[in-house]
């Protein structure tokens, strides 16, 4: 008798868990479909992810993939690089602008200063937005970072993680090898502190 | 004959009353434009007229004296220039302080060779964000101002710290100026605070000079019909001077002691806001107008040379640059220069030596000049990243 039990309550589970998964598959189906929307329909997909406590990445479909041919012009060395050039494997890229609270970028390079002990440096970039290569090439002087850096100055077309919807806002971001765009899912409050972080030192322990 | 001279005696009267009609329209002009600039114009004060519609003005002559490149290391790139760059001249050596893009303060000789530069850290002898900066000219120390740690910072000429005490969590510090008698002129961000509806002046005070590191306070209040304004701008050093520009009535105070001394008022003409807008419009309704260009709103900064004084004013919300002669009343519009390529485009930041003015120039501007000008072709910028200083002086043609 009590085998029976066990088996139709985990019988009931699974098809919870199924019921969830096809859940959470019709909701990033749903919420990612034009870019015009993504931001709040990311947060609205976020509202109601919080219920499931998932500690997954949300992956954006291929209509937000990052551009591979993204040009990119290195802070110290100031060649100009194509994004394609340095991926290859999951990418965690930093971006902030000129006009980004400067008290934030610092606080964001500290911790992903950290943060190179848990995730390859290889494997992080930061790309920054300034329209005067001198500028940017002074900030990232000003740091010794492990990591490498990079202006740019057209946009990159993703979409941010923030209420705010503010384009200037500093922001992570993982890039797959195959150039989609994957954004570490948290609460609001979470964004852009250490718990957010954490998630993302997690990811790349696990897949690398 | 008659009817001539009934038409005549008629129209006398009434030509007459079109005489009286316009001398008293005309007066009433005269006399509304004089009250525009010179209402409740205390003693002493000099009017500086500039009329922002004359583009076609005289042009100065314009002498560089120098044109610094300032040194390129790994350690000593500056940032944006335009906007967050802090610079004085002191004892033979440029102080350039950084707060965006850096948060660093650099130090160069005359020459322009890099000499050394603040360390960014929360750790001993670091610095996190420094903000606003003076020299204490009596003991040559440089006093600094670091948010990070709500702190004045007493750095030597080598920029080592020599000193760092918090100041009081009552005092709102944003900018300084370093007065004698150990004490100094402090500027406070108001743009969030309340007004009283009691006394009608803003909670949070504008200026104050403190004395012995904050033991005692002096408030200093810029009111403009019985209001401070909700925007000033933070206070101007003019060689051993120190000044404070109210906007909207464009009074230029001088500090003598503990109190503010109007000793100037600028005149914009048809731009200047009138005595009865000055008293009836918001501060809201002032920056309207001042952002639609039919008034002048602040005055972003003042500089003084010789017998010259120079202005930036903000109209339509782009900087207008001019510089005043105190010998010929003549004002010259600094942008005619660059377009002729007298000076390359730059921006005045302070006084070099008495008689001439000290500014900075991206080097691509410095190039241009070298391209318009045969006396400057010799210029070479090739490699040359930071920006350069450029020392000139002005004289009246």
């Amino acid at each position: 008798m009590i085998s029976v039990g066990l088996a139709i309550v985990a019988i009931i589970l699974l098809g919870r868990v199924i019921a969830h998964r096809k859940h959470l598959a019709s909701i990033t189906d749903q919420y990612y479909q034009t870019t015009g929307e993504i931001d709040a329909r990311l947060i609205l997909a976020e509202t109601r992810l919080v219920g499931f406590k998932r500690k997954e990445m949300l992956e954006l479909r291929t209509a937000h993939s990052i551009i591979p041919d993204l040009k990119l012009v290195e802070a110290i060395s100031g060649d100009t690089v194509l994004l394609s050039s340095i991926t290859g494997k999951h990418l965690l890229l930093y971006r902030f602008s000129e006009s980004s609270c400067i008290d934030c970028v610092i606080k964001d390079i500290e911790a992903l200063k950290k943060l190179s002990k848990r995730v390859p440096p290889e494997q992080i970039i930061a790309v920054g937005n300034y329209s005067s290569s001198r500028s940017f090439k002074a900030m990232i002087n000003s740091y010794s970072l492990s990591f490498l850096a990079y202006n740019y100055t057209f946009p990159l077309g993703v979409p941010l993680q923030s209420e705010n919807y503010d384009n200037d806002v500093p922001f992570y971001l993982v890039i797959r090898p195959d150039f989609e765009v994957i954004l570490p899912y948290s609460r609001d409050d979470e964004i852009q502190n250490q718990k957010y972080l954490e998630r993302i030192a997690e990811f790349f322990e696990r897949i690398n | 004959m008659d009817a001539k001279t009934s038409v005549y005696s008629i129209g006398t009267p009434m030509l007459s009353n079109k005489i009286l009609l316009l001398a008293i329209v005309g007066f009433l002009v005269v006399v509304n434009y004089s009250c525009r600039t010179k209402a409740d114009l205390p003693e002493g004060v000099k009017v500086i007229a500039i009329d922002p519609d004359r583009d076609d003005g005289p042009v100065p002559e314009v002498i560089i004296e120098r044109i610094i490149p300032l040194e390129v290391t790994d350690s000593s790139l500056l940032g944006d220039i335009y906007n967050y760059l802090s610079l004085r001249y002191h004892n033979g050596r440029f102080y350039l302080l950084d707060t965006w893009t850096t948060s660093t303060l650099y130090l160069f000789s005359d020459e322009g060779e890099f000499l050394c530069r603040t360390k960014r850290g929360r750790g001993p002898g670091e610095i996190i964000t420094p903000y606003a900066f003076d020299i204490d000219r009596s003991s040559g120390n440089i006093l600094l101002v670091d948010f990070g740690q709500a702190s004045l910072i007493t750095l030597d000429t080598e920029l080592n710290i020599v000193d760092s005490r918090r100041w009081p969590d009552t005092v709102m510090l944003n900018d300084f100026r370093v007065l004698d008698d150990n004490r100094l002129l402090v500027y406070h961000d108001m743009s969030k605070t309340d007004v009283s509806p009691a006394t009608g002046l803003r909670e949070l005070y504008q200026y104050t000079i403190y004395k012995d590191y904050f033991t005692s306070a002096n408030r200093l209040d810029i009111v403009i019909n019985g209001r401070n304004p909700a925007i000033l701008p933070s206070p101007f050093s003019l060689g051993d001077e120190i000044m404070l520009v109210a906007p909207y009535d464009y009074n230029v105070y001088r500090i003598e002691d503990n109190s503010a001394k109007p000793v100037y008022r600028f005149d914009f003409g048809k731009y200047s806001f009138t005595p009865d807008e000055l008293n009836r419009l918001s501060d809201e309704e002032k920056m309207r107008l001042s952002s639609s260009g039919e008034r002048v709103g602040s005055i972003a900064a003042i500089q003084k040379a010789g017998d010259f004084l120079m202005i930036v004013y903000t109209l339509e919300e782009k900087p207008v640059n001019v510089i005043h002669s105190f010998k010929t009343g003549n004002s010259y519009d600094l942008t005619r220069c660059f377009e002729l390529g007298l000076l390359p485009v730059s921006v005045t930041v302070s006084r070099y030596e008495d008689n001439s003015f000290l500014a900075i120039a991206e080097a691509a501007e410095v190039k241009k000049l070298s391209e318009l000008s045969e006396d400057y072709g010799y210029l070479d910028v090739t490699g040359k990243e930071n920006p350069f200083l450029i020392v000139y002086s002005i004289k009246d043609k």
